[in-house]
């Protein structure tokens, strides 16, 4: 209620004076957001923040419509408050504003002044070299496994049957050659285009308790330029991979959802209907889709997730290993509630001395490469590091 | 005393200023107070012209304020109501000090018992409550013994033992700090601060603006990333900074007052 005078203040006098009215509402919901569990947080804080978020775009594009200076700024800001509001936010129940639309109608805005400012000077530098790996799996220091079983096409009933029901991962080839995305995303610069301007969280470390962990906002442009490209150079000497001690874990949550022109180049496996819910009636959860775009030597911890998960390599190759849910004890998860889904051990450097069951833990192995699916069943413990610069796709569905 | 002010002001809360927003300390026209407390909604001053006998402690969140009297009585205003009203006894006990959070209040009673969203989380066998404080999700306590007792949520670190674990049954010693003697403790909306004896500065809980004085991710400036903390989950000591009287906390800031 209170929060509502704030937004009146703003809409009546609309101008750059206002905006530290409508900052106060965004920042007061913002921490209302951050209260609690993300899974608790009632519908109406997000919508208002939402609303916000849309008072505060107009608010900021009626500045660059009278200003002369900073243009780019403002439009810069317009573009980061509607990705904070497609991520944080809700749809309003009243009017008919799409955020989406909103986001995307700024990203066409902000790369048509960037390039005009670029004058033609397009990125000639190649975009997609960065995705071959120099060094193959047999580099990787640590434990190796068996390879996983590779099936290419299987039928739903052949995949059903030998796979998701008795929960055992497979690789799946051939399934992905309908997919633009193989094609298109082959070039950085189709996705530093499309999608330069938009603001992405970007977790940095293998968890909370790390000590590394952080979590930064930033342009994906940015974070092709600070994370992707200045990796390129880096030296291709033997043991690369090893002296490395990158722990990055970049996952995109809402980059389908802030980039829907993206969706467009990938189609969810037929194999994401399958349910082992026999209830018909019963509708379906829909798919969550995650991107996973990262440099060479991104490094996903041994962990499980509660879906069904395919994960889909679209450009650069990763080796993942895996461990079934019946191995747990020999991993060592860490205690407590919010880290018993990761797990003490490194297959990369074992400490057989500190977790001695380890050395007796039956690990699969799997090298991804681009066009490749691979089926990781709920609660199987997996391991994920990026040969090179890698881009990903992963469908959790129960 | 004079009371000055700075910060968010589209509601009048510097009368006299039509600026909504207030960047450098201003003076409140014709106020001498001995005490003032702030949060989102109120602005609670005890100016000197009322008796300060009467009220002991008073605390304020957003949704109201706490106020307890000499006597033990415990009251209530919110803006909704325009009226004080007394809160329900919790205990029978003699309240000595309060402290409201965006989620729960919190109660020290003379018999060192700590309420915390009414029901108690603490029993002091030997000791008693100095000072309460509430973040938006965690309550610290502090002792005559110069401990530090944390309880709530600690998804942020805010609880200072290492974890990310809640402590909803009872308040734990922040073990970390038991070999100091704390004087003062004070509680940002996910963040926690304690002053030692010495005039040293403990902190820990979330950093992404970098209110723990710890280099950030939300900073500007170049930083190389493994310095960066976002969540402290243990008290780090603030290096460089000594001999500090006292300290307070916003919900996303933290503000020294140095000898």
């Amino acid at each position: 209620r209170r929060l509502q005078c704030y937004v009146k203040l703003t809409v009546a006098n609309m101008d750059i004076h206002s905006l530290p009215n409508i900052e106060a509402v965004l920042g007061r919901t913002w921490e209302i957001l951050n209260t609690g569990h993300w899974k608790d947080v009632p519908l109406a804080p997000r919508q208002l923040y939402t609303a916000a978020a849309i008072v505060k775009i107009a608010a900021l594009l009626k500045c660059y419509k009278e200003q002369q200076a900073n243009k780019l700024e403002l439009l810069q800001s317009a573009m980061k408050t509607a990705d904070l509001g497609i991520m944080l936010g809700a749809s309003l129940s009243a009017g008919n504003c799409n955020m989406t639309q909103v986001a995307q109608l700024l990203s066409e805005a902000l790369t048509a002044i960037q390039s005009e400012a670029n004058n033609g000077r397009v990125n000639t530098e190649d975009g997609t070299n960065i995705y071959k790996p120099v060094l193959g799996t047999e580099s990787i220091a640590g434990v190796r496994g068996q390879p996983v079983i590779t099936l290419d096409r299987p039928s739903l009933e052949k995949f059903r049957t030998e796979h998701f029901v008795p929960q055992v991962p497979a690789k799946l080839t051939s399934c992905m050659m309908h997919w633009p995305a193989v094609d298109k995303w082959k070039d950085i610069n189709y996705i530093r285009r499309v999608a330069g301007a938009r603001t992405v969280p970007v977790e940095l470390g293998s968890h909370y308790v790390d000590p590394e962990w952080s979590m930064k906002m930033m342009t994906i442009a940015d974070f092709i330029e600070t994370h992707i490209m200045q990796q390129r150079d880096d030296s291709t000497t033997v043991g690369y991979l090893a002296q490395h001690p990158l722990f990055d874990l970049i996952c995109f949550f809402f980059f389908f959802l802030q980039v829907p022109e993206l969706i467009g180049d990938i189609f969810e496996p037929e194999y994401c209907c399958l349910s082992e819910d026999l209830d018909d009636s019963k509708e379906a959860e829909p798919t969550d889709i995650n991107a996973w775009f990262g440099p060479k030597g991104t490094l996903s911890p041994l962990h499980h997730d509660p879906k069904h998960n395919l994960l889909a390599q679209v450009v650069g190759e990763k080796r993942i290993l895996l461990y079934s849910p019946g191995e747990t004890e020999k991993l060592y998860p860490h205690e407590g509630s919010m880290l018993n889904n990761t797990a003490q051990v490194n297959p990369e450097k074992p400490d057989y001395s500190t977790f001695p069951k380890y050395k007796t833990a039956q690990t699969w192995e799997c090298h991804l490469q681009p066009g490749e699916m691979l089926y990781i069943p709920p609660k199987w413990w997996h391991h994920v590091r990026s040969l090179c610069t890698s881009f990903s796709v992963s469908f959790w569905w129960t | 005393m004079k009371l000055l002010y700075c910060g968010f002001n589209a509601f009048g809360q510097l009368p006299h200023v039509q600026a909504t927003a207030v960047c450098e300390l201003t003076e409140f026209p014709q106020m001498s107070a001995h005490d003032v407390h702030i949060s989102w909604s109120y602005i609670v001053i005890l100016s000197d012209a009322a008796s300060p006998q009467d009220t002991a402690q008073v605390a304020c969140c957003e949704r109201h304020i706490l106020s307890v009297e000499r006597s033990g009585e415990v009251s209530k205003y919110c803006s909704d109501s325009a009226m004080r009203t007394a809160l329900e006894s919790i205990t029978s006990d003699n309240i000595t000090s309060l402290s409201c959070g965006e989620t729960f209040d919190a109660f020290a009673t003379s018999r060192g018992c700590v309420y915390a969203a009414m029901s108690p989380v603490l029993h002091l066998s030997s000791d008693h409550v100095t000072e309460v404080a509430c973040g938006n999700e965690h309550c610290l306590v502090l002792t005559s013994a110069g401990a530090v007792y944390s309880w709530g949520t600690g998804s942020r670190g805010q609880l200072g033992h290492g974890d990310l674990e809640k402590e909803q049954e009872r308040a734990r010693q922040v073990d970390m700090l038991a070999g100091l003697k704390v004087t003062h403790i004070a509680a940002g909306g996910w963040h926690s601060v304690a002053l030692a004896d010495t005039g040293d500065i403990y902190v820990w809980g979330w950093n992404c603006e970098g209110q723990l004085g710890l280099p950030s991710v939300g900073c500007k400036g170049r930083k190389r990333r493994q310095e960066e903390v976002s969540v402290q989950t243990e008290p780090a000591l603030l290096q460089n900074v000594t001999d500090v009287q006292q300290v307070a906390c916003g919900s996303r800031h933290t503000v020294l007052l140095l000898r």
